[in-house]
This record gives C-alpha cells, sequence and structure tokens, in this order.
C-alpha cells in the first residue's frame, strides 16, 4: 500500500505543472508566514498594532469634540484601553479591561451592524457601539482610517467619528 | 538552479514587504485629530440630503417635462437630496420611521418621485410623501404660489379622489393630491402592501 501512495506522488511529481503549482503554494505560504512573523516582531518591539485584511478594527483610535477627547485602543490579545479627558476635567481618566469584537455573522439579525463590547476588570459593560462602517483595508478613498460607532444598530442613526491616531 | 534562485529573490522581496506597516500610513497624530475631523464633517455636510420632500417650485418645474429624459436632467441637479434608485425612479436620501397602521415601525425614505415608464403607459410623474405632516407643508408651499382647491373627483384614474388645486399665478398647471395607500400599482417601494398612508403630489400642465 505504501509502495502504491509513492508510485502515486511520483508520477504526480513528474508533472512539471503540478511541481508548478506546489512552488506557488509554497512561496505564497512562505510569504505569508513571513509576514506574519515580521507583523508580530514590529508589534512587540513597538507597542503597535499591524493591521492586515478583517484586523481593520485593531489599533488606536480618537475622537475630540467640544465635551471630551477620547482615545481607545483595541488590542491584537483583547486587552481594550480607554482614555478620556473632558474638557470640564483636568485629569485623564483611563480604564483598561477586555473587549469583543462581534462580526455581523454573529449578531442577533442582518440588520445589525458589526460590534465591540468591551468590559472592565470588574466585569462590568464599559463600551458597547454597532460598527456602522470601518475603513476597508487598502481603501483609496479614505485618506484616514475610520470607525463610524452607532448607538442602535439601526441604519442611519450613526454615533460617532473616530479616527485612527499613530501610536 | 535558476529556479531556486528566481525563487529566493521573490521571498526576500516579499519578505521586505512584509516589514512595512501599511497602517501608519492611515493614521494620523492627536495633534491634527481637530482639522481631520472638521475636514470630514465638511465633506460630510455637502454629502448629506438637506430636505427629505421636493419643494413646490421645483414640482411646478417638472411639470413642464413631457419625457423622461427632462425629469433625469432635472432630478440630477437635486442630489444629494435626491438619490437616483432605477430608470424613473428617485427616493429623499434622508429616512423616516413611521408607524403602520397596524402599528409596526417601518423605516422607509421619506418620500419617493417616481414616474411611471411602463411601455404604453399614460405619463405619470408623482412625488409621494410618506407623512401627513410633510404633505400639510408641501401643500401649504403650493398655497403660498396662490394654488387654491379647484374641485375634487377621480381626475387620473385613480382608485382615491383626488383634490385639485389651481393658481392665477401658474395658469395652465394643475396639481392633483391624493391621500391613499395605493400610490403605485406595484412600483418600487410600493410593490407590496402599503400599510402606511401616503400623501401623493402630481403637477401637470393641462392638455
Amino acid at each position: 500500500m505504501p509502495k502504491l501512495i509513492l508510485a502515486v506522488i511520483a508520477r504526480l511529481l513528474a508533472s512539471p505543472y503540478i511541481r508548478g503549482a506546489l512552488l506557488l503554494f509554497m512561496i505564497a505560504g512562505s510569504y505569508l508566514g513571513i509576514r506574519k512573523w515580521a507583523d508580530r516582531r514590529t508589534e512587540r518591539e513597538q507597542d503597535t498594532e499591524i493591521v492586515r485584511e478583517g484586523e481593520e478594527y485593531l489599533g488606536t483610535w480618537g475622537n475630540r469634540s467640544d465635551a471630551a477627547f477620547i482615545i481607545f485602543r483595541l488590542h491584537r490579545n483583547g486587552a481594550f484601553t480607554f482614555r478620556i479627558k473632558e474638557a470640564s476635567q483636568k485629569d485623564t481618566v483611563i480604564t483598561t479591561g477586555q473587549y469583543e469584537w462581534l462580526p455581523l455573522r454573529d449578531a442577533r439579525s442582518i440588520n445589525d451592524y458589526p460590534r465591540i463590547i468591551a468590559r472592565d476588570a470588574s466585569g462590568d459593560t464599559i463600551f458597547n457601539y454597532f460598527v456602522a462602517y470601518i475603513t476597508p483595508y487598502d481603501s483609496k478613498t479614505d485618506k484616514t482610517d475610520r470607525m463610524e460607532l452607532s448607538v442602535n444598530g439601526k441604519a442611519d442613526t450613526t454615533g460617532y467619528t473616530f479616527f485612527r491616531l499613530n501610536q | 538552479m535558476q529556479q531556486l534562485t528566481q525563487s529566493l529573490c521573490f521571498l526576500a522581496l516579499t519578505g521586505m514587504i512584509a516589514c512595512g506597516n501599511p497602517t501608519s500610513k492611515k493614521g494620523i497624530d492627536p495633534e491634527a485629530l481637530d482639522s481631520v475631523q472638521a475636514q470630514h464633517n465638511k465633506e460630510l455636510a455637502a454629502a448629506t440630503a438637506k430636505r427629505n420632500t421636493l419643494r413646490a417650485g421645483e414640482l411646478i418645474a417638472l411639470a413642464g417635462c413631457k419625457d423622461l429624459n427632462c425629469i433625469e436632467q432635472y432630478m440630477k441637479n437635486l442630489s444629494p437630496d435626491f438619490i437616483y434608485l432605477r430608470k424613473g425612479e428617485w427616493a429623499a436620501q434622508q429616512r423616516i420611521t413611521i408607524a403602520d397602521t397596524s402599528g409596526n415601525e417601518l423605516t422607509l425614505p421619506a418620500s419617493t418621485f417616481y414616474v411611471d415608464t411602463n411601455p404604453q403607459a399614460s405619463w405619470r410623474a408623482a412625488h409621494t410623501v410618506h407623512t401627513k405632516e410633510q404633505g400639510e407643508r408641501l401643500l401649504d408651499e403650493f398655497k403660498s404660489f396662490g394654488f387654491q382647491l379647484a374641485g375634487e373627483g377621480y381626475y387620473l384614474g385613480l382608485k382615491s379622489k383626488q383634490q385639485q388645486y389651481i393658481s392665477g399665478k401658474y395658469p395652465g398647471i394643475s396639481l392633483y393630491l391624493t391621500a391613499t395607500f395605493r400610490p403605485w400599482g406595484l412600483k418600487g417601494l410600493y410593490e407590496n402592501n402599503v400599510t402606511w398612508p401616503c400623501y401623493v403630489f402630481e403637477a401637470y400642465e393641462d392638455q
């Protein structure tokens, strides 16, 4: 039986097309592997998040209004950091916890947007918003990455716009 | 050997690309946040609808159109308040939430402007609003242009009665107002059962 399998493999590898396809797979796999390794290394060294396809929500986001300056960071490891400096206060309040990113397929209804829920160390919910829009990876239209948070997940009810900040 | 060298070169190149951080190119410094937000709000304001119905003057102007091309040319200038949906159909960009006769909440375009594009259909161009307040406001606009009630009847062949309004300032133009649950037969937003009252404004030049 092993002889038969080896014979089949040998026959397959005899084809230049199969060999070419295998080489392509190896190159693509190597590329992705090296990219991921380099990304994680850079993230560790620079304490930042490198965003790739499907991870657009990661990173540091900020919004400044007359009432407050808010910055929150969604870490790759699920940690959540929330900083708020209210205009009427001198100090910046920092809250940390864990967050969950619920993509659309996990939402209760197809009409709901994806959602971010963050809880502090004691389990209290400190952040709970639908994501109405997020700049897609490799977007050519948005000059700056943008995340629109909505309070209720219904269309046309966008609440807050956050922009990606350099870390 | 040559193949191996090429593969190694390719891997080295992809490795170098992988080390770049595309995210940092699209992030901003916190100091720049104010100006970026201001620019974003400005762009948003330019693309945001300011109103949710047509104006009486616009309906009077559209009454002069006798073909779809004329309507399309006119409606093009009303963007972004009104957006093109498909042939002969435009809708207000703004949406409203209304309660239908069963109490269910519905979120709809605040108003529509449809033209009958069916082959052999008689000419019909109608602006449908979905709340009584919108209808009253638009009718008040027409009244400010001197339009007064001239009669009531089945002028347009619809199942509901129309009120006809005419104005001495705009001779030859009639406004027909219909309160109905069947503004259009099987068209666009009104393809299924319409469970909320609609107020249809149609202005035509008299034949």
